[in-house]
């Protein structure tokens, strides 16, 4: 069985062919890093060269409503996705 | 002078002794066992031996089903007052390979509500024709040994989008190899897809290609354990891996792609991957 993430857009296998699960998760939002400027976070073009002022946070900026079915390892949702996003639809 | 059966010998301080056993549990205490699996389809049987007070041998045996996430399942099975003389878990349904499934064997005092581990009886990984048990099998880590060797296929990016993978909760990776295709459309200027090793949120390894790619262009890019950045041949590009590139959970594997543009297209990554359960 394929789905497709209705967050991103990629799809996959939710069972791998050794038969253990695939926990997708979405992609960040392309070209853009994170950095912390003049003590604000800010997403600025990957592309750019950046002001030695600029402080590099994370190579990716998170996309709005990602998915991410790795579990919570512990606790009263251990189990459970740490974020269901859009949800998926079958392929 | 006659040989006594256990069964004649009235308990008294000195019969915890009798049965050979170092392990007397009362009605008090249950066996533990707590799973850690990534393998669906599963199930585990616990079984033994205990030495009644009244001389008999009886054999137990329960079921227990892992979770598939690999976190932690916890069951407690009741025993009766004698002597543990013997203990093992095995895999009764599936075919598990070691890497897949760890567990820990103990016993723990209290039937109801809060109960407190006393012991660790075994612990270990589960396999296809092996289990763990007790006496016998030592109290290993599950990051010792080999992991099992897992060929995965990833997510296939939608257009416009980077390669994104993260390591599972609970699993150890040492990647020991990855494949992925870029597609360029008409679109002018070179891609340069770097390949990044991540915490989570920052990069502790980032590898440039063999070679820039230009418009219109199917390029293959493999990495390779310790492999090296050869010069790209053709459709092949290389990126380099560090030696044991060891990945805990939450780590990230992706490309950064400069200069992609919204119609270009990876395909799904495929990973060579050993991997171990860690909580």
């Amino acid at each position: 069985m394929r789905v497709k993430c209705r967050s991103c857009g990629g799809e996959y296998e939710p069972t791998q062919r050794d038969g253990l699960r695939y926990f997708h998760a979405c992609a960040p939002l392309p070209g853009l890093v994170l950095v912390r400027r003049n003590g604000e976070l800010m997403a600025v073009n990957a592309d750019a060269t950046l002001p030695d002022a600029d402080v590099l946070v994370g190579h990716a900026v998170e996309r709005p409503n990602k998915r991410d079915e790795n579990v919570q390892p512990r606790g009263a949702r251990q189990g459970k996705p740490i974020a269901e996003g859009a949800g998926v639809e079958r392929v | 002078m006659p040989d006594h059966a256990l069964g004649d010998l009235a308990p008294s301080p000195a019969t915890p002794l009798a049965g050979g056993s170092a392990l007397y549990v009362s009605g008090e205490d249950v066996l533990r066992l707590v799973s850690y699996n990534s393998l669906s389809g599963l199930v585990l049987t616990i079984g033994g031996r205990i030495l009644l007070r009244d001389g008999r041998v009886v054999a137990f045996q329960h079921s227990h089903t892992p979770n598939t996430d690999r976190t932690a399942k916890t069951e407690d099975f009741g025993i009766s007052d004698g002597w543990l003389l013997s203990a093992q878990v095995t895999a009764s349904t599936g075919a598990p390979r070691r890497g897949q499934c760890f567990v820990s064997l103990q016993f723990a005092r209290g039937q109801t509500g809060a109960k407190v581990s006393l012991g660790t009886l075994a612990q270990g990984y589960v396999g296809t024709g092996y289990g763990i048990g007790w006496p016998g099998t030592a109290i290993t880590s599950p990051v010792e040994g080999p992991g099992v060797i897992r060929s995965i296929t990833g997510t296939n990016p939608a257009a416009g989008a980077d390669i994104f993978e993260t390591v599972p909760t609970n699993a150890r990776w040492r990647l020991l190899s990855l494949v992925a295709t870029l597609v360029t459309n008409a679109v002018a200027g070179a891609r340069i897809p770097e390949l990044i090793l991540d915490n989570g949120a920052l990069g502790h390894w980032r590898a440039d290609p063999s070679g820039t790619q230009a418009a219109n262009v199917t390029q293959r890019y493999t990495a390779g354990d310790g492999a090296g950045r050869y010069a790209a041949t053709g459709s092949n590009s290389m990126w380099a891996l560090p030696v044991d590139a060891m990945l805990m959970g939450g780590f990230r594997i992706a490309t950064l792609t400069a200069a992609l543009d919204a119609g270009d297209d990876w395909s799904a990554p495929q990973m060579l991957v050993e991997e171990w359960i860690e909580d």
